[in-house]
């Protein structure tokens, strides 16, 4: 069983062949004790990954989800769903109050800013905030895992690895050398990761010319090509081409990052 | 108000469907829930839906089955989110991905239901993770966030990669071991 369970790990793990792996699922197959204790470890693993959930099948749990269906069509809880909707009334009412006061804020500032600096004759420096924007905005947590689990994708993992430790220039390697032994593979997650960690080693022109190759993509990742490029752009203080890039996203309300992009327009056109 | 007060304030609220008590929750968490959504492929509306579900989930499992928080409400009530916001987008994936036609037809309630039932299982993974000792805490820690072997060791002050690799083989099937153990874990046929 020992040996066993270590290679259930290794596979979960994603660093087991592809060879391997199809005889490990055919003892699996075989063995209900190990069957059990593969699902549990499948459960595990799944439930420690921030990208993923364990969606468990109704039909095993009947019984203990009816216990809670019932609360749920209680009068018990219908006053508290009705108490719910009016506090999330009452939040949304006040809300746009404040963003409206805010916006006027903002107004009021800017223009006793562009007084004072006309005052003085002196022009505002956009550096400080660029980057801060940037800082806030660059999140890289929200790209999906390269792992695949059953696939023999070591390199993709290791690459995954070193790019969550922060070793841009160990992952840019990896990655770079998976694509050019697949040259007739499209990965576009692949390429978002390779000119991330460009992006960090301020490789920045490789950078703008992998996202460029999504945003030219056929595939659903497109639009997210187009978040990155703009990411790049706000980093390298180039303002003018940041805006005209998130103008594409917000083109459609299913582009990736669409939110993200009105925010974030909206407070660039605060800088110029 | 200190902060024990003001959880006391919250959960309270809650529980009794207090509106005003309700609302302050909203000014306080919803924010961050919001801007999590976003970053996620997510929409206000959608970060709304989860919300409602994650406040109503909470009192089901206080009113239901005493469940104690042992986190600050705050932080439980935001991570409640993030996990109705990832079982969503889990659901979206696999319907993509296996193209399914058939969708299992379910009442609200019974959605909702069975993701409080799934909520209470991933509370159960994490209780269990804390009966480890604090070197395989540590140790699994970096595992799931898939830090690199050689990075563990250095951080842990191990020799080797593979004395590393062999610590995190025992402590991830000691966890498995005494989940297995606990009477409240029911074993699945299949995921």
């Amino acid at each position: 069983m020992n040996h066993q369970a270590e290679h259930i790990h290794a596979y979960l793990s994603g660093v087991m062949s592809a060879k391997d792996v199809e005889a490990l699922k055919k003892e699996i197959e075989a063995d209900e004790k190990l069957k059990e204790y593969f699902n549990i470890c499948k459960e595990l693993y799944a439930n420690f990954d921030e990208n993923s959930w364990n969606n468990l099948p109704l039909d095993q749990f009947k019984e203990e989800v009816k216990v809670y269906e019932s609360y749920y069509k209680s009068d018990k809880a219908n006053t508290i769903k009705d108490a719910i909707t009016i506090a999330e009334t009452n939040y949304f009412e006040k809300a746009t109050d404040t963003n409206t006061a805010t916006k006027l804020l903002y107004k009021v500032i800017a223009i006793a800013a562009v007084l004072c600096a006309v005052y003085i004759g002196y022009y505002f420096n956009t550096t400080y905030e660029a980057s801060e924007l940037y800082a806030d905005y660059k999140d890289w947590e929200t790209l999906p895992s390269l792992t695949l689990r059953g696939q023999n994708n070591e390199d993709l993992v290791s690459g995954e690895r070193y790019f969550k430790a922060q070793d841009y220039d160990k992952a840019s390697v990896i990655f770079n050398k998976w694509i050019e032994a697949h040259p007739e593979t499209y990965n576009s997650t692949v390429l978002l990761y390779l000119g991330i960690s460009y992006l960090e080693i301020n490789d920045t022109d490789k950078a703008i010319t992998l996202f460029s190759k999504v945003t030219n993509s056929e595939s659903l990742d497109a639009s997210k090509g187009y978040w990155y490029l703009a990411l790049t752009y706000l980093k390298l203080e180039d303002i003018s081409n940041a805006k005209e890039t998130l103008k594409i996203i917000t083109k459609s309300t299913s582009n990736s990052n669409y939110k993200n992009a009105q925010d974030l327009l909206d407070k660039l056109e605060t800088i110029e | 108000m200190l902060n024990n007060e003001k959880d006391n304030y919250l959960k309270t609220s809650l529980i009794t469907g207090n509106p005003k008590g309700i609302t302050d929750i909203y000014n306080l968490i919803f924010p961050k829930v919001l801007r999590f959504v976003r970053q996620n492929n997510g929409e206000e509306q959608e970060a709304k839906d989860v919300f409602q579900k994650a406040l109503l989930q909470i009192t089901a499992r206080i009113t239901v089955k005493e469940f104690v928080i042992k986190s600050s409400f705050e932080g439980y009530l935001f991570t409640a989110c993030k996990n109705l916001w990832r079982r969503e987008l889990n659901k979206q994936t696999k319907n993509r991905v296996t193209n399914d036609e058939v969708v299992e037809l379910m009442t609200e309630e019974q959605d909702l239901g069975l993701a409080t039932v799934e909520l209470e299982r991933w509370d159960l993974f994490r209780e269990k993770l804390q009966e480890l000792s604090d070197n395989c805490r540590s140790l699994l820690g970096y595992a799931f966030q898939k830090k690199p072997y050689e990075e563990i060791a250095k951080k842990l002050g191990y020799n080797t990669e593979n004395v590393v690799r062999q610590r995190i083989f025992k402590c991830k099937k000691r966890l498995t071991e005494i989940i297995q153990k606990d009477k409240r874990f029911k074993q699945l046929n299949q995921l």
